[in-house]
This record gives C-alpha cells, structure tokens and sequence, in this order.
C-alpha cells in the first residue's frame, strides 16, 4: 500500500460555503482511485512569499493511500487545472501517516517558538561567525607566507 | 595561533530524529540563515544523512510557501 500526502493552497477570499465545496470536488476526485485518510483545513495563514499577488492562503492537508498509481498523473493534472488551487504538493509518505500535527501550523504557538527559537538561531550565529574568524585567519596566512617569500 | 576545537555534533542525532518533515516549519528555520538560505554543514554540525534530508524538507517547505526562498529586507 502507498500512502500520499497533498498539501495544497486554496484562495483565501472564498467564503467558508465555497472553501467546503472544493474540499467536497476534491475530496470526491481522490475518493475515485484511492481511500482518502485524512481531509481537513488548516486554516488560513500567512504565505511566506506572494502567490498570484495572494499574501495569504488556506492550507488544506490531504492523506490518502491508494494500491495502484494510476489515478495520481490524474489527480495532479485535475489540481493544477483547478483555478482555486493556488499551489499543491504531492508527496509520497514511507509509513502509514500518524495523527496529523495541527498544532505546528498554529499561530500561537509558532509566536511562542519564535522567541526560544530565537536564542537557538543566536548560538547558531555565533558559532557561524566563530567559524568565519577562524576561516579569515586561515585564508590569510597562506597569502602573508607569500608576501614574506616574494620580498 | 591556537584555535580551540569546539565539539560539533548533529542536531538530529542527538535528538534521535530520523525523518524530517516538511511541515514542521520551526525546526526547518532553525537551519536557514535571516535571508532563508540553508546553512551549510561545517556550520551547522549535521551529518550527512540527515542534511540531505534537511534539505529536501526545507526546498518541499519552499514550494508549499511555508518558508521563504529569500527573504531581502521588508518581504
């Protein structure tokens, strides 16, 4: 059995009515050559650059496993067709996907991890330029044993 | 001049994680300088293994616009 995850972007100004009846056409499409695990919203989010001049979008996950390939080529072309979908990715999963973790995406909790993140970014930087002194120093050594040998 | 060797190690070793996802977007960003490039290796201290699978997570990321290819002043 292969599992796939679709992780796809829809456009944020539609209405809740119409965001749950694409969820619906797409959810029915899958359903066609596979067996849909885990269908849900994840609500709207911020993008981390602009798509079609969206700055925001709605992220829908999608799990499903199917035993043949041959709805896939089908699926992505129906995805790419659809003018809501702003952007999808199709990933094939090793192990049957465990319970989805909503609370990554979530915003709260992602200001949260920001800050001790933050200090983590920080020993990473310092180490970085720890690394560059040490790189300079070695660069230039080579370059004054020259210097020293020409004069 | 002496430098003083510091231990580097991989993060995910120590952590004992083996498969990196995609979504888990705090992780990834711990591994990608200010403007969104991944960090190399001699800096951030990751094996082998695990970088390459850092970065297929962190380029999946991109694609899905849960992290930025670049990111130059206000962006």
């Amino acid at each position: 059995m292969r599992y796939y995850e679709t992780l796809y972007i829809l456009n944020p100004d539609f209405e809740q009515e119409k965001t749950d009846s694409i969820l619906n056409d797409i959810g029915e499409h899958v359903s066609k050559f596979s067996e849909v695990i885990y269908h849900n919203e994840w609500g709207k989010k911020r993008l981390a650059y602009p798509i079609n001049n969206h700055k925001y979008g709605t992220y829908v996950l999608l799990h499903f496993e199917t035993e043949k390939t041959v709805g896939l080529d089908d699926f992505e072309n129906f995805m790419k067709l659809n003018n809501s979908v702003l952007r999808f990715q199709n990933v094939r999963l090793d192990s049957k996907p465990e319970v989805v973790e909503e609370d990554i995406m979530d915003e709260s909790s992602d200001v949260i991890e920001k800050e001790s993140s933050e200090n983590d970014e920080k020993k990473i930087v310092e180490d970085d330029t720890k690394e560059q002194v040490s790189e300079a120093k070695e660069e230039i050594k080579p370059e004054t044993v020259e210097e020293e040998t020409s004069a | 001049m002496a430098f003083v060797s510091r231990k580097k190690y991989c993060y995910f070793k120590e952590n004992n994680i083996n498969e990196i996802d995609y979504k888990d977007v705090k992780l990834l960003r711990r591994f990608v300088t200010e403007q969104g490039k991944i960090m190399p290796r001699r800096v951030t201290g990751t094996s082998a293994k695990m970088h390459r699978k850092l970065i297929r997570a962190i380029k999946r990321a991109r694609n899905i616009a849960l992290m930025p290819y670049t990111r130059l002043g206000d962006n």
